[in-house]
C-alpha cells in the first residue's frame, strides 16, 4: 500500500540494514491501519516511530544531522511516554482498549470529564507528535532538514498516513457516539486543522531550505488532512483515502526531485535553483507539476483532491449549519492561495531567474529516483485528468 | 521550430472557428463518479456556443493571431513561448465555450499558468512582482469562487437524472434547486453574518470576475501585468483575458443569481462608474504609454459593467459590444506600443514628441486608434459606449433600480477619455519643436 522504498534504492550506506529497518517500519504501519485496539496502536505507534528515528539516525555524517536524529528522538519518546500515560488513564476508566467496543464507549460516558479530558489530551499529543500538527510540529522542520532525503521523503508520508488512519476511524467512532466529549473532538481536531494550515502555510513563506520550506508545507497539509478526516464524516472513505493517495504520491515525488538535484548541484538552497530550468527543463515542469498539485490547482491530482474535501465539508456544513466547516473551507481555500507564494518560489527561480554557469554533474545512480519522480509527476496530472482511476480503486 | 508551430497554430485556430461558427456543438461525457453518500459526481465535457461567446471566440481567435504577430521578435526560447501561447489559447478558448461549471473552472485556473510564466518570462524588468501580483489577486478570486461552485453543486440537480450536476445550463433554472439547499430559490434559511446565501454566492462570484475585468477596487494588477508583459501578452491580457471577466458576469454571475443580480445592481453600477471615472483620470496622469492605455482599459471595461448593472436589453447589448470593440482596439493599441518600442525602447509619452514627422503613416494609426477608442462617431467604441448610456437612461423608466446621474457620469467618462487621448495626441505626437534623434 505505501510504495516509498523505491527512494532509497540509490542510497549506497549499509542498505541491508536499512532494508529491514524499513520493513519493520512497514510492518508497524500495517498494524496500524488494521487496529482498533489503543494498545496495538500504541505498539504499531512506537515501532514506526523507532525505525524512523534508526533511519534519520542511522544516516547521519554531520553534526547537524546527529543533532536532527537526537532531537527527534528525544521529541518522540516524551511524546510516546505522555501518550501511554494516557492510555493508561483510558484503561483505568474503561477496562476496555478497543475504542470501538461498547464497554469502552460506555466507560468514558461514565468517567469523571476532567481527568477523562487530561488522558483525551494525552493521546491526541502523541497522535499529534506523529501527525506534527500544530503545536507539536516543532520537531518536523528540524528533522526533515537534517535527514537525509529519502528519508525525509517516507518521514513525510508514510508514517503519516498510517496515524491518519488510525485518527480518522477513531474520529469517525466517538463523533457518532454520545459522551460529551464528542462534540469537542469535533472542535478540536477543526482548530487543530484551522490553526496547522495557517501556521504551516505563513511559515513555510519565509523559509530558503527547501527541505525545510517541504517541512512546513506539509505540516499544512496535516492541517487540510485533518480537514479531510473531518470530511469523512460525511463520505466514503475514498474523500480521504483520495487526498492521502495523492499527498504522497505528491510529496514522493518532490523529494525525488529534491533528491536528484541535490546531488547533482550539492545544494537545497533555493537560491542555487536560479537559472536551472535551462539546464534541466524536464526535471522542472515535472517539479511545477507537481507544486502546483500540492497547491491545489486544477487540472491536477491535488486539485480534485482538494475539491472532494471542499465538497464533504460542505455537505456537513449544509446539513446542520455548524460555523466551524465554515471556517474551515474559508481557511482551506485561504491557504492554498498563501502556499502558491511559496511553491512558486521553485518555478520562479529555475525559470524566471537567470543564474551563473554551473558546474553539473550527471550522476549514474540518481537515474532511478530521477525517472521514477517523472513517472509521479505525470500519475499526478493523469490522476487529476482521471481521477476515476485512483477511486474505483478504493471503492 | 517556431514558424512551424506558427503554422500549426493558425490552422488549428481558423478549424475551430468555422467549426464552431456554423452551429451550436456540444459534447458531453467526461467524469461520472459514484461517490457513495456524497452521490453522484455529475462532471460533464460540455461545450457549447451561443451569441454571448461566439463573438468572444472570433474575438479571442483573432486577437491571438495579433498576438503570434507582434511575436516575430521573440527569440528567447520560442519553442516554450509558442507551446505557451497555445495553452493560453486552448484554456480561453475553452472558458468561452465550457457550459460545465467545473470544466469552466478548470480552464479559468488553467489559463493563470501560462499567462504567469509569459510575463515573468518574456517580461520587463520587473516581471516577477508583476506575474506574481496578477496570479494572486486571480487566484484569491477564483478559490472562492470554487468553495461557491461546491456549493451550487450540492443545490442544483439535474432533472433527468436527479443527481446533483455542475451543468450550468441546469443551474439557470430554479426548479432544478433542491428545497432548502444552501442556493435555494425558495424556503432559504441560510445566512451568513446576516448576509443571504444567495446575495454572499452572487458577490463572491461577482468578486472573482471584477478581478478579471478589472472593476476599480480590484484593479492594481493590470497596470503591471500590463508594463512588464511583453507586447504580444500585453494585446492578450487587454483583448481577450479581460473580456474573460465581463464574460463571467454576464455568463455566470447574471444567469445563475439573477435576483441577487437585481438586489444589488445599484451597487454594481457605482463600482461601473467609479472605474470609468478613476480609470480616465488616472489615464490622463500617466506618463508611460502602456500605463496609460492599461488605465484607459480599465475605464472601457467599467462601460461593460455599467451596461450589464443597467439590466436592460440596451445596456446588455451595449456591453457586449463594447466588449468586443475594446478587444480590437485595446489590441490595436497595444501592438501600436509594441511597435514603437521594438525601434526605440522607449515608453514614456513625452518622448515621442515630433513623431508624426518621422513616421506619418504610423502616426494615421495611432490617430484612427485613438480616435475609435475616445467613442468618436463612425468607429466602434462609440456603439457600445452609446448602447450602454441609453441602457443606463432607460433604467430608471423600466424600474431597475440605477439612477439617472449614473449615465450622466458615464458620459463624463467618455468626455474625459477624449480629453485623454486628444491631449496625448496633439500634446506630443503633433508637435514640432524638439526633435527625437533615434
Amino acid at each position: 500500500m505505501y510504495n516509498s522504498i523505491s527512494n532509497i534504492k540509490s542510497w549506497t550506506k549499509k542498505l541491508g540494514d536499512a532494508y529491514s529497518i524499513l520493513l519493520t517500519a512497514g510492518l508497524g504501519l500495517n498494524i496500524l491501519t488494521m487496529t482498533t485496539n489503543w494498545l496495538m496502536a500504541f505498539i504499531a505507534i512506537e515501532t514506526v516511530s523507532i525505525s524512523s528515528y534508526v533511519l534519520v539516525g542511522f544516516f547521519s555524517e554531520s553534526k547537524k544531522q546527529s543533532e536532527a536524529a537526537m532531537k527527534y528522538v528525544l521529541f518522540g519518546s516524551v511524546s510516546a511516554a505522555v501518550m501511554l500515560y494516557g492510555l493508561s488513564l483510558l484503561y483505568g476508566f474503561t477496562g476496555n482498549l478497543d475504542f470501538t467496543a461498547f464497554e469502552h464507549i460506555q466507560g468514558l460516558i461514565e468517567a469523571p470529564k476532567i481527568l477523562l479530558t487530561v488522558a483525551l489530551l494525552f493521546m491526541f499529543a502523541g497522535i499529534g507528535f506523529k501527525l506534527s500538527f500544530v503545536p507539536f510540529h516543532v520537531w518536523s522542520p528540524d528533522v526533515y532538514e537534517g535527514a537525509p532525503t529519502p528519508i525525509t521523503a517516507f518521514l513525510s508520508t508514510v508514517p503519516k498516513v498510517g496515524v491518519l488512519v488510525l485518527l480518522a476511524r477513531l474520529f469517525e467512532e466517538w463523533t457518532s457516539s454520545s459522551f460529551y466529549f464528542s462534540e469537542l473532538v469535533l472542535i478540536l481536531i477543526s482548530v487543530a486543522a484551522i490553526v496547522t494550515m495557517l501556521a504551516g502555510n505563513l511559515i513555510a513563506l519565509r523559509q530558503t531550505n527547501i527541505k525545510r520550506m517541504m517541512a512546513y508545507s506539509s505540516i499544512g497539509h496535516t492541517g487540510f488532512l485533518l480537514m479531510a478526516i473531518v470530511g469523512n464524516l460525511a463520505s466514503e472513505p475514498q474523500v480521504l483515502l483520495y487526498y492521502i493517495a495523492v499527498y504522497t504520491l505528491m510529496n514522493l515525488g518532490v523529494f525525488g526531485f529534491i533528491d536528484v538535484l541535490e546531488r547533482r548541484i550539492g545544494s537545497v538552497q533555493l537560491e542555487d535553483y536560479k537559472g536551472l530550468g535551462k539546464n534541466y527543463p524536464l526535471l522542472f515542469s515535472a517539479f511545477t507539476v507537481l507544486g502546483i498539485s500540492l497547491v491545489g490547482l486544477p487540472p491536477t491530482a491535488g486539485f480534485v483532491g482538494k475539491l472532494f474535501v471542499f465538497t464533504s465539508i460542505f455537505d456537513l456544513f449544509q446539513f446542520n449549519n455548524n460555523p466551524y466547516y465554515l471556517i474551515l473551507l474559508i481557511t482551506g481555500a485561504l491557504t492554498s492561495v498563501i502556499s502558491l507564494f511559496y511553491y512558486f518560489k521553485i518555478p520562479l527561480f529555475a525559470f524566471l531567474r537567470k543564474g551563473e554557469e554551473k558546474e553539473t554533474s550527471s550522476v549514474a545512480d540518481t537515474k532511478v529516483v530521477y525517472v521514477l519522480s517523472i513517472i509521479l509527476g505525470i500519475a499526478i496530472l493523469m490522476l487529476g485528468i482521471f481521477p476515476g482511476i485512483l477511486l474505483s480503486l478504493f471503492k | 521550430m517556431s514558424a512551424w508551430l506558427y503554422g500549426q497554430f493558425d490552422s488549428s485556430l481558423n478549424g475551430i472557428n468555422h467549426l464552431q461558427g456554423f452551429q451550436f456543438i456540444e459534447q458531453l461525457p467526461w467524469i461520472r463518479l459514484d461517490l457513495g453518500s456524497l452521490g453522484k459526481l455529475e462532471i460533464d465535457y460540455f461545450l457549447g456556443v451561443d451569441g454571448i461567446s461566439l463573438p468572444l471566440l472570433i474575438l479571442s481567435a483573432f486577437v491571438m493571431l495579433m498576438a503570434i504577430g507582434a511575436s516575430w521578435n521573440i527569440t528567447k526560447n520560442a519553442k516554450g513561448y509558442f507551446a505557451l501561447l497555445m495553452l493560453l489559447n486552448t484554456a480561453v478558448m475553452g472558458i468561452f465555450c465550457a457550459l460545465d461549471f467545473f470544466l469552466f473552472y478548470i480552464f479559468y485556473e488553467v489559463m493563470l499558468l501560462p499567462l504567469y510564466f509569459l510575463i515573468g518570462i518574456w517580461g520587463g524588468a520587473n516581471r516577477e512582482y508583476a506575474a506574481i501580483k496578477f496570479f494572486i489577486y486571480t487566484l484569491f478570486g477564483s478559490v472562492f469562487m470554487l468553495l461557491v461552485i461546491v456549493g451550487l453543486y450540492f443545490s442544483v440537480t439535474n432533472p433527468s437524472t436527479g443527481a446533483h450536476t455542475f451543468n450550468m445550463l441546469h443551474m439557470m433554472n430554479p426548479e432544478n434547486y433542491v428545497d432548502g439547499s444552501f442556493f435555494a430559490y425558495l424556503n432559504n434559511y441560510y445566512e451568513v453574518q446576516g448576509i443571504p446565501a444567495r446575495m454572499l454566492g452572487f458577490i463572491v462570484l461577482f468578486v472573482a470576475f471584477a478581478i478579471k475585468v478589472p472593476v476599480v477596487p480590484f484593479h492594481t494588477w493590470l497596470p503591471d501585468a500590463h508594463v512588464e508583459a511583453p507586447t504580444p501578452v500585453s494585446i492578450i491580457l487587454a483583448g481577450v483575458l479581460l473580456k474573460v471577466g465581463g464574460y463571467g458576469i454576464i455568463r455566470v454571475c447574471y444567469s445563475i443569481f439573477p435576483d441577487a443580480a437585481a438586489q444589488a445592481n445599484w451597487w454594481l453600477a457605482l463600482l461601473g462608474i467609479i472605474s470609468i471615472l478613476y480609470g480616465a483620470l488616472n489615464a490622463l496622469a500617466q506618463k508611460d504609454l502602456k500605463r496609460m492605455i492599461a488605465y484607459s482599459s480599465v475605464s472601457h471595461m467599467g462601460f461593460v459593467l455599467l451596461g450589464v448593472a443597467a439590466l436592460t436589453a440596451e445596456g446588455i447589448s451595449g456591453a457586449m459590444f463594447q466588449m468586443l470593440s475594446h478587444g480590437f482596439l485595446s489590441a490595436a493599441l497595444f501592438f501600436l506600443v509594441g511597435v514603437i518600442y521594438d525601434r526605440v525602447h522607449d515608453r514614456y509619452i513625452y518622448n515621442f514628441r515630433g513623431l508624426a514627422t518621422h513616421m506619418p503613416a504610423y502616426t494615421g494609426f495611432v490617430a484612427v486608434a485613438f480616435f475609435a477608442s475616445l467613442g468618436l462617431p463612425g468607429f466602434s467604441a462609440f456603439i457600445g459606449e452609446a448602447f450602454v448610456i441609453i441602457g443606463t437612461f432607460n433604467a430608471e423608466s423600466v424600474g431597475t433600480g440605477i439612477p439617472r446621474w449614473m449615465a450622466i457620469a458615464g458620459s463624463v467618462g467618455i468626455l474625459l477619455s477624449c480629453l485623454l487621448f486628444s491631449v496625448d495626441l496633439t500634446a506630443y505626437v503633433f508637435r514640432t519643436d524638439t526633435l527625437q534623434r533615434w
